[in-house]
């Protein structure tokens, strides 16, 4: 699986968005995210993961999310596989 | 102070019918009205109630325009009120020239408010209008409501709040009452797409109503909100309907249709339509 995190000027947000892309990579899910403020947004690296349609992973990853310091989470579009 | 309203509800446990009975009421000892009237479904209610309580000569509503005031809902105002014969004023709000206003402080519905009563109080008082409310709701005094104290400031008063009248009876009396907005989503100004401390101005005002706009035209129905990150178009619709929309054809359709309206990246909420979102990102509220 192929992982990346997006690099920004904010070393704390970096460090959110490490956290939270490890957490997702034991979901499964290929992505990279990357962090804006209270923001995670993941970009999917190859195809978007079909499980997104289901609410209890969204729930899952969002949880995850908030349990790293993110308030919001959100999968790009159009970019990648999104 | 605090930026809440106070609620007087006298029967508590009150069914709509009893609650709209007692806004008759209320209305009916001030004598004379101006609405603060949006279109939204809260001041359209507000509206239609004083009109049938009072008559058209006791009653003006105003719709304040701005760059923050789609042009979608301000079409809807006037159409509605056409329908209801509603004796309507418009007027230009400049919220946007107040500097702190336009640097977006977690306050900032103060200041457009203060510009917007500090409009239409005078207007009331010109026309000999005893009273200036608001579509306030009995729901809205639990959220981050800043604007309500320049409501208080300027002595303009919320009968719905004040009556216990929450947005579920106001939708179940406008129905009674044929309002067609009774089942229209909740529409906050376009500014509130826009995170705080980030600036408010009428480019990016435009891009979000071109984005939603765009998005509407789709097909989206329902809770709709366009979040504007920057170069970054976060897209919140109701969490039911994600499945749908991210869909492989459909997801490149919302790109497309935010990226359209300028932005250069779109994204979609995992959480869907959140009230107040961006009072959680602020941490003006917290989940």
């Amino acid at each position: 699986m192929c992982w990346r995190v997006c690099v920004s000027s904010d070393p704390g947000r970096d460090h959110m968005a490490e956290h939270l892309t490890a957490a997702l990579e034991q979901l499964g899910l290929s992505c990279r995210v990357e962090a804006r403020d209270g923001l995670a947004i993941m970009y999917p690296v190859s195809a978007a993961d079909v499980r997104l349609a289901d609410d209890d992973v969204r729930r899952q990853i969002v949880t995850l999310g908030r349990e790293r310091g993110f308030t919001h989470v959100a999968i790009a579009l159009g970019v990648g596989g999104g | 102070m605090t930026d809440t309203v106070e609620t007087e509800c006298t029967s508590p446990g009150a069914d709509p019918v009893t609650k709209e009975a007692q806004l008759a009421r209320w209305l009916r000892d001030r004598g004379s009205v101006l609405v603060g009237y949006s279109g939204g479904v809260d001041s359209t209610y507000l509206a239609c109630v004083a009109l049938q309580t009072l008559g058209p000569d006791r009653v003006l509503a105003v719709i304040g325009r701005s760059p923050s005031y789609p042009v979608e809902q301000w079409t809807t105002a006037r159409d509605v009120a056409a329908r209801l014969a509603l004796p309507v004023l418009e007027l230009d709000t400049t919220e946007l020239d107040d500097p702190r206003y336009a640097v977006n402080p977690t306050n900032r519905c103060f200041f457009c408010k203060t510009t917007l009563w500090g409009r239409l109080v005078p207007v009331a008082r010109a026309r000999g209008l005893s009273v200036v409310v608001d579509g306030t709701n009995a729901d809205d005094v639990r959220d981050h409501r800043p604007g309500a104290l320049a409501a208080r400031e300027h002595g303009v008063e919320s009968p719905l709040a004040l009556l216990g009248m929450t947005k579920s009876d106001i939708r179940d009396r406008s129905r009674a009452l044929g309002l067609p907005t009774w089942a229209q989503p909740s529409s906050p100004c376009l500014a509130s797409r826009i995170p705080y401390g980030s600036p408010v101005t009428a480019d990016r005002l435009r891009r979000i109503e071109a984005a939603e706009r765009a998005l509407r035209d789709l097909g989206i129905t329902g809770d709709l909100r366009v979040r504007d990150h920057g170069d970054l178009a976060r897209i919140e619709l109701p969490s039911q309907s994600f499945g749908h929309w991210y869909a492989a054809a459909r997801r490149d359709q919302l790109s497309a249709a935010v990226r359209g309206a300028g932005y250069e990246l779109a994204a979609l909420d995992l959480s869907g339509f959140r009230s107040g979102s961006l009072n959680v990102l602020a941490g003006v509220r917290v989940e």
